[in-house]
This record gives structure tokens, C-alpha cells and sequence, in this order.
């Protein structure tokens, strides 16, 4: 049996990564084990995480990387799986844990920030790394990286599941058309095109937006709400951040795992996991929008079996289970 | 979903058959709360925390980040009694929880009560030392 020792956050208001991982490893009958990134810190971890404004300065890597050795040698895992961004551990530690224990160190780049600071010191080091964004696997290998390949972003089905639900809850949160994420420029600019529609935003920093004011929901974000959103919506709007160039985030997965239609900007990876007009709807700018929401709202049959369609898809291919199969190929451990 | 049954299997208390959780502010975030832990433990009654109802197996406070520490260790010691297996602070803006079990809470609320005297005074210094 392979030991897997996962290293990373767990206080998020995104998807439960880590966790859904862990889960994953143990079905794939890995033993599995997680250290959280951000909380059940030693004592003293915990006190200069704390005293530093929950910021991971100098001295908060040096005592977590050493806290995450110390881990390893005592359980002796095969694997020391980073994900994330790896904000916490140290290149020395790296090496260190390849060196003297033998582990092979694994880093899944979720943010494309592994050039960032001291990140970008330990690219050559990682036994191998699974990016996000499949337009960092060109730069990773020029940059000294052994193995990279792309892993894209996933959804367990089993955290979708409308049962035990109150069904007036979960009706307050039907619309149209729904968009969950923070508020950026260019999310706004689509967004404003929208507000004739009976639309419905959720997430954080909207109040910069005005005009959009009747349009935002001040609810806070919990992992239900999220799915109540997703299901209840006929359309969900993606917009992808300037910081993914290729790739996509979990959103649009989550989505498809409630069987939600996703209207999404383009990105090639996006297209590679759901197959455009008729698992996802891609759009290229508000006007297309507009139009392509307006012909499938008119044909909610279409839309229905659009979701069903992502659904399937995401089932057949695009799971936690899959991801980790993947990884475990790639790091011949099955 | 999964974070909150990760945490609860984390404090190695038994599967609650009861939970009583009292949510601060809006009744909207209180129901979402609700429903939240309803769905993570889907063979437990989840309920609104009442004083007038009988003791829960959990009784989970759910505050904004905002709420200060000694509000949050005086809430767990007030409700101690009318737990029979530990206390749960959710931190709902930093998507935090931990579950303590009444066996420790005293000696867990001592430590973390200190913890949080320190940081303040670090902060404390760390503000004023170029002024």
C-alpha cells in the first residue's frame, strides 16, 4: 500500500481540494494522510502564523517545512503531494525529503504562481509537477522542471446531491442566469451587459459596482450554497481571471456535478474536458452572450439536456477519482 | 460538505445524533449554516441552538470573524453543560472549524485563550515599533 502525504489548504472558500484528494487516494487504496496548510499548526507554527497576520513569512515556512519533514519521517511516506501553490515548503525541505527519506515530492500548480519568490527556486526540484493551466508546461520544462504534465480541475459528484435538503431553501435561490466568483473588471463589464436579465450575482467586492447593485446577493458563499446556486440556475455564468491562460477552474466542474449549465469564456483546456454547444456553452463576448442566452432560455429542453450531457461527462472523465489514477500513472505507484 | 465531517473525524468524538447550532447575524447565513451541517451529517437532527430545548450531542457556534475570542470562550464555557460530547466553533468567514470535545474544552480553552493574549501582544509591539 502507497502512502501519500498531502500537504495543503483546508480553511478555503473553494473547492475542498485537499480533502477531495485524500478521499480519492484511500479509494484508489492508497494510505493517505493530510497536513493543512493553514490550520492544527503546532503550537509555535501556529503562534508566529498567527503573530505574522496569518501571512506565511521566512520564519513560518522554515518552522512548517521542518514540521512537514519531521511528518514524513516519522510515517516514511512514498509520496509528498504539494497542492496548490506551494507557499510552505522550502526547497531545502524538498531536497531534503528526496534526499534522506526517499520520498518522491509531487506538486499540483493550481494558481500559476510557482515563479513567485522562493516558489521558483524549487521548480527543478519536484519529482513531478501537474499544472492547472496547460500553458505552463512549455515554461515549466525550459525552467528545469523534470516531469510536467496537465491535470485538470475536477469535481466529486458525491458532494453534489440536492438530498436532505429543505426545498423552499433551496428554491430561494432560482434564476436565470447566476454568476459566483469575485468582482474583477472584466467579470463586471460582461456582467453589466446582463442586467436586464433576471441575474443573480454572488461573491465578494461587487460593491464597487453600482449598477449592478440590485443584481448582487450579499449571501454568504457556504459549500451548499453554492450547489443550491448551481442547480438553480439555469444558466451559470463563468468568467475566467486574467491569471489562468489556458486553463479553467473548478467552477465550471462543480457545476456540470449538479448538473448545471455553464456559459463560459474560452480557454483550450475548458474545451478539451467539456465538448462546446454541447456540454458547456462557450461565448466570445457580452453580445454572444446575449444571444446565446436568449436562444437557450427560450429552449430550456436544450439547455436541460446540456446539463445532463456535462453531467455524464463530468462522471465518465473529470473526477477526483480520475485525477488521481492519473497521477498515480504517471508516478508508476499502480 | 467534506471539510466539516473532516473535522469532526479529526476530533475523534463519536457520530453526534444531535446538533444544535447558533448562528450570529443574518437569519439567511443562520439557514445556510443549517442546512450545511445537515448535509454533512445527513443521520443527525440538526437544529437551531434553543436555551429552552433539551442538551445536544454538539452544540456549534457559528460567528464572523469579527466576534472576539473571549465572546467566543465564554460562549463554549456558558454551553458546556448542555453538551454531551464537545463544542463546535465555525468561523464562517475564514471557513474554519474545530470541534472540541467537554472533556478537554476547560484545558483547550485555557491554551487558546493564551494563545490569542500572546499574538495580540506581538501585534501589539510589532505596531508601535517604528512609531
Amino acid at each position: 500500500m502507497y502512502k501519500v502525504l498531502i500537504v495543503g489548504a483546508t480553511t478555503v472558500n473553494s473547492a475542498d481540494i485537499s480533502l477531495s484528494l485524500k478521499k480519492a487516494f484511500e479509494k484508489q487504496n492508497c494510505e493517505a494522510r493530510l497536513i493543512s496548510a493553514n490550520e492544527d499548526f503546532p503550537f509555535l507554527i501556529d503562534f508566529v502564523y498567527h503573530a505574522a497576520g496569518k501571512k506565511v513569512n521566512d520564519k513560518v515556512r522554515s518552522l512548517f517545512s521542518r514540521y512537514v519533514f519531521d511528518k514524513a519521517k516519522t510515517w516514511n511516506p512514498d509520496v509528498v503531494f504539494l497542492n496548490g501553490s506551494n507557499v510552505f515548503v522550502s526547497a531545502t525541505t524538498i531536497k531534503d525529503l528526496q534526499n534522506k527519506l526517499g520520498c518522491k515530492v509531487v506538486l499540483w500548480e493550481l494558481n500559476n504562481r510557482c515563479f513567485v519568490g522562493y516558489q521558483a527556486e524549487a521548480i527543478s526540484l519536484y519529482d513531478h509537477i501537474f499544472s492547472l493551466d496547460s500553458y505552463l508546461l512549455p515554461v515549466l520544462r525550459v525552467s528545469g522542471a523534470k516531469n510536467v504534465h496537465t491535470l485538470f480541475a475536477c469535481a466529486d459528484p458525491q458532494e453534489y446531491s440536492l438530498e436532505n435538503l429543505d426545498a423552499t431553501q433551496v428554491a430561494k435561490f432560482k434564476s436565470d442566469i447566476s454568476f459566483i466568483g469575485s468582482a474583477y473588471p472584466e467579470r463586471a463589464e460582461i456582467l453589466r451587459q446582463l442586467a436586464d436579465y433576471d441575474l443573480r450575482i454572488y461573491g465578494k467586492s461587487w460593491k464597487r459596482y453600482p449598477e449592478l447593485a440590485s443584481r448582487v446577493s450579499d449571501q454568504f458563499i457556504m459549500d451548499i450554497t453554492k450547489l443550491k446556486i448551481f442547480s438553480n440556475s439555469r444558466i451559470s455564468i463563468n468568467i475566467q481571471g486574467a491569471h489562468m491562460i489556458n486553463g479553467e477552474n473548478f467552477r465550471v466542474f462543480e457545476a456540470a456535478a449538479c448538473g448545471g449549465v455553464s456559459f463560459s469564456t474560452y480557454k483550450p483546456d475548458l474545451a478539451q474536458c467539456f465538448k462546446p454547444d454541447s456540454e458547456i456553452i462557450i461565448f466570445d463576448d457580452a453580445r454572444d452572450l446575449r444571444e446565446k442566452a436568449d436562444y437557450y432560455l427560450a429552449h430550456l429542453a436544450e439547455l436541460q439536456a446540456i446539463g445532463q450531457a456535462a453531467r455524464r461527462r463530468l462522471l465518465a472523465e473529470h473526477t477526483y477519482d480520475h485525477r488521481v489514477k492519473t497521477i498515480l500513472k504517471y508516478l508508476q505507484l499502480n | 460538505m467534506i471539510y466539516l465531517r473532516h473535522r469532526y473525524q479529526l476530533s475523534g468524538l463519536p457520530e453526534p445524533a444531535t446538533i444544535a447550532v447558533q448562528a450570529e447575524g443574518a437569519s439567511e447565513l443562520a439557514n445556510e449554516i443549517l442546512d450545511e451541517f445537515a448535509h454533512a451529517f445527513p443521520k443527525t437532527s440538526v437544529a437551531f441552538f434553543s436555551p429552552k430545548d433539551d442538551i445536544a450531542d454538539v452544540c456549534v457556534l457559528a460567528f464572523r470573524v469579527s466576534m472576539k475570542t473571549t465572546a467566543r470562550l465564554a460562549w463554549g464555557s456558558r454551553n458546556l453543560s448542555r453538551a454531551r460530547l464537545g463544542i463546535g466553533f465555525f468561523c464562517v468567514d475564514e471557513r474554519s472549524l474545530i470541534f472540541v470535545p467537554c472533556s478537554v474544552f476547560t484545558q483547550w480553552a485555557v491554551a487558546f485563550w493564551a494563545r490569542s493574549i500572546a499574538v495580540d501582544i506581538v501585534c501589539f509591539f510589532r505596531k508601535y515599533r517604528y512609531v
